[in-house]
């Protein structure tokens, strides 16, 4: 708590942060049952010491026999915060505010003006009218301040009023403070094809236990976030009971996909062009409580990710099927299949394209039938459809379908290092 | 003893050769005992001279040295708060008693140690302590030389008491846990083997309960609250514990289920009983509600605040929250006078009473309603009252 008391002014102003009160430490005597010597003393002591004590008491007539609650950690009693404590980000600053009229005259035309200064801007907190006070009364206000930057902080007081002399003075105070870091957030962002897997680590960067009691990602544009920390939407394995505690210096891991829309017939380049160089992911939201459930709150900044770009050709839906018409997803061994895949111009030109299959890059599942395949002139947007056959000739998991792709009008050419993996069985 | 040896345990017995072993009577076990007490330093450093003071009891060495002190008298000093007069007692009573009535002289102990860490003096209370155990663990190698019971039974209170002073003197909360573990497990078996079945359960409660301070204090709130859900699920229809359950989730800042054990006691009691009434106001404090905290705190402490200490204390706390610190000063003050041992003398409401007094006072005006708070808890206070309530810097 500070002190503002100054000789010449009759105001002294008191400021005390009003963090939430805690329950007493119990400090239980030793006991034992009623046959020991001390027992019967210590019970009586016990009595005359409610606030020290950690009996519960309740209306029912229930035995103490089974349950001698004197030990148990907590006492009933409330207790004023003992120390200014740490302020972090995301916490709300209250303060109660004395101002007391220390002479013995009144004091008219008594004003408080409160003010949060940054190192970015000034928050306007308190502006109170004229008010007057009498020998000995005190003024008591209270003030809020949502804490949205780390750093120092200054709670500027000023109290303007009219002596018993008549004179217009001023009293200035200032009380600094630092807002620190309560929760470290480290991410990485990993691609599944055209989804986002992104992982989040959370750490306690405070001295105390928080209790995490909600962890949300609000997705950007285009993406939607689908939550794989809940296994079948059981949020209660998470949060409930002691899962969501974290101790000074904890960690806790959490994975989202962030879905993009899927690539249709319909979708225009633009459309894809969006989704493919979107690099805004979104957003975490994460609420926490400290002791007695005050409450911090934390929304991170826009998370990123290096986009993957596109080409100005692209090769998409490719599908196994046994022959030209059917799709059947299974490959044997030495049994030829088909691959169906479109190409797709998504340039800002149009283009001339031939495809061609590189035999030799994965010699294990072999193209049978013809390697070159002249999709002919291709409008912007425009797709077409390919159709390969290859003859695997290895069982197990197997890469194969090298290609490239040529724009005969551009010069462009793009390498596919792959087309699909198959099981080969 | 060097101070380069101070700390280091031996292991290995006496030599057998050794027979000036140190009964439970020898005078070379005591460490001084503290005769001062900070609150009487205090008011006699902040009370100006022209002012009385309130007679407190100062014992000297001299007043109970050389004679027994029966066991009537000490618990009348347990329950008066001399701590200093039940210190000296024991000790002199220990003296007086003969080395071989070791069940009486244990009792004894127990007094003395309690006394001590009472006063807040848990080094003397671990020096004894330690001095104690080395004076009963060479027994069984001299049973041959002094033939004697070689069972050494230490009382339950000394064996609670060795365990906590290892926290309190050394804050070695992992040492006070794994031995109050090992007194829990001894009580467990004896359970299973259906021996003194009551006096037994009630122990493990206690215990569980010491464990979950233990894990407070070493700040693992899932420890804590572990052992919390043990207790509950072999008890799980008593209100009680299920509320302490919830408190203490309270506490720790798990609100969401601090109020699904509150929503099990209110199926377990009806809904004004006063636990009931206790649960929902810690729960508004805990959400922020002051204003209906307070009320339901004023519920609970009804017309006759003097015997709800607890409650009524709670609602002047909230007080403050609602912007009216005075109001807490003052009813806090009418409080205490009317209860001066259960509130006047309560740590936690001087603490709250003098946070009041400093929002509101400076200079020295602050300083003449801190020394006059002083007094009066001089005046209800007993011995070891912790003076760092009144917030003096």
């Amino acid at each position: 708590m500070a002190s503002l008391m100054r000789e010449s002014h009759p105001l002294t102003l008191k400021v005390m942060r009003l963090s939430r009160p805690t329950l007493a430490d119990s400090r239980a005597l030793p006991m034992d049952s009623s046959t020991a010597v001390l027992a019967q003393a210590l019970r009586e002591a016990e009595q005359n010491r409610p606030t020290a004590s950690g009996q519960i008491f309740s209306d029912l007539q229930l035995s103490d026999a089974q349950l001698p609650l004197d030990a148990f950690p907590l006492s009933e009693a409330l207790v004023l915060p003992r120390t200014f404590g740490t302020m972090f980000l995301g916490e709300t600053f209250s303060a109660q505010m004395c101002i007391c009229n220390e002479s013995a005259f009144v004091v008219r035309d008594v004003a408080v003006n409160v003010v949060m200064q940054t190192a970015t801007q000034q928050v306007p907190l308190l502006d109170n009218g004229a008010t007057q006070l009498a020998a000995g009364q005190p003024l008591n206000v209270q003030v809020a301040h949502e804490i949205k930057e780390l750093g120092t902080h200054v709670l500027g007081c000023t109290i303007t009023y009219l002596s018993a002399q008549g004179e217009h003075r001023t009293l200035q105070r200032s009380f600094r403070f630092q807002a620190a870091n309560p929760l470290v957030v480290k991410t990485k962002v990993n691609h599944l094809e055209r989804d986002v897997l992104l992982e989040v680590q959370v750490h306690n960067a405070t001295h105390a236990t928080l209790v995490l009691e909600r962890l949300r990602f609000e997705p950007s544009s285009p993406f939607a976030a689908e939550d794989l920390n809940a296994p079948h939407g059981d949020t209660a394995l998470l949060w409930g009971g002691s899962a969501g505690f974290m101790q000074p210096g904890d960690a806790r891991q959490y994975l989202y996909r962030l879905r993009a829309p899927v690539a249709s017939e319909e979708a225009s380049v633009e459309q894809e062009r969006a989704v493919q160089y979107a690099t805004a992911l979104g957003k975490l939201d994460i609420l926490w409580r400290g002791a007695f459930g005050s409450v911090g709150r934390l929304q991170t900044s826009q998370l990123l990710r290096k986009s993957p770009g596109m080409f100005l050709i692209e090769v998409d839906k490719a599908e196994i099927g046994k022959t030209d018409i059917a799709k059947d997803p299974s490959v044997t061994l030495e049994t030829p299949f088909c691959v169906r895949a479109r190409v797709r111009n998504v340039s800002e030109n149009a283009m001339t394209v031939l495809a061609t299959v590189d035999a030799n890059k994965h010699p294990l599942v072999m193209p049978c039938g013809p390697t070159r395949h002249d999709l002919g002139d291709l409008a912007v947007g425009e797709a077409r459809e390919i159709c390969l056959e290859f003859l695997p000739l290895a069982a197990g998991v197997q890469r194969f379908g090298a290609m490239m792709f040529v724009d005969s009008v551009s010069g462009y050419t793009r390498e596919l290092g792959h087309l699909l993996e198959v099981f080969v069985a | 003893m060097s101070s380069l040896l101070s700390g280091i345990r031996s292991l290995s017995p006496q030599s057998p050769t050794d027979t000036a072993r140190r009964a439970l009577n020898d005078v070379r076990l005591f460490v001084p005992t503290p005769l001062t007490d900070a609150l009487d330093d205090l008011v006699h450093a902040h009370t100006p001279t022209d002012r009385p003071t309130p007679r407190r009891d100062a014992p000297t060495p001299d007043a109970f040295a050389g004679r027994m002190h029966s066991y009537e008298i000490l618990n009348q000093y347990i329950v008066g708060a001399q701590w200093r007069a039940l210190a000296l007692a024991a000790e002199a009573s220990i003296l007086e008693t003969p080395a071989d009535e070791e069940r009486t002289l244990f009792k004894l102990w127990t007094y003395r140690i309690l006394a001590l860490c009472s006063l807040g003096h848990y080094a003397s209370a671990a020096r004894e302590i330690r001095r104690l155990e080395v004076a009963t663990m060479g027994a069984s190698v001299y049973e041959h030389v002094h033939p004697r019971s070689p069972t050494i039974v230490w009382p339950f209170e000394l064996r609670v008491l060795r365990a906590q002073v290892a926290g309190l003197a050394l804050d070695d909360w992992p040492t006070c846990a794994d031995r109050l573990s090992s007194l829990h497990r001894a009580c467990h078996r004896r359970l299973a083997r259906q021996t003194d079945v009551e006096l037994n359960q009630q122990r493990t409660v206690r215990l569980s309960f010491m464990l979950a301070t233990c894990a407070v204090r070493m700040r693992d709130a899932q420890l804590a609250v572990r052992v919390m859900d043990h207790l509950v699920s072999e008890a799980p229809t008593d209100p009680r514990l299920t509320s302490a359950m919830a408190r203490l989730h309270l506490q720790l800042g798990s609100i969401r289920e601090a109020e699904l054990q509150f929503v099990k006691v209110e199926q377990l009691i009806p809904p004004d009983d006063k636990l009931a009434r206790m649960n929902r106001a810690l729960y508004a404090v805990a959400s922020g509600k002051w204003e209906a905290a307070r009320d339901l705190f004023h519920s609970v402490a009804g017309d006759v605040p003097e015997e709800h200490v607890c409650a009524a204390n709670n609602a002047f706390v909230c007080e403050v929250y609602l912007g009216h610190p005075q109001r807490m000063l003052d009813a806090l003050q009418r409080l205490m006078v009317a209860a001066p041992r259960a509130a006047g003398a309560s740590e936690e409401l001087v603490f709250n009473y003098c946070t009041g007094l400093d929002l509101h006072y400076d200079g020295a005006k602050l300083r003449e309603e801190k020394a006059r708070k002083m007094v009066d808890v001089a005046t209800w206070a007993g011995d070891g009252f912790n003076t760092a309530s009144f917030k003096l810097q």
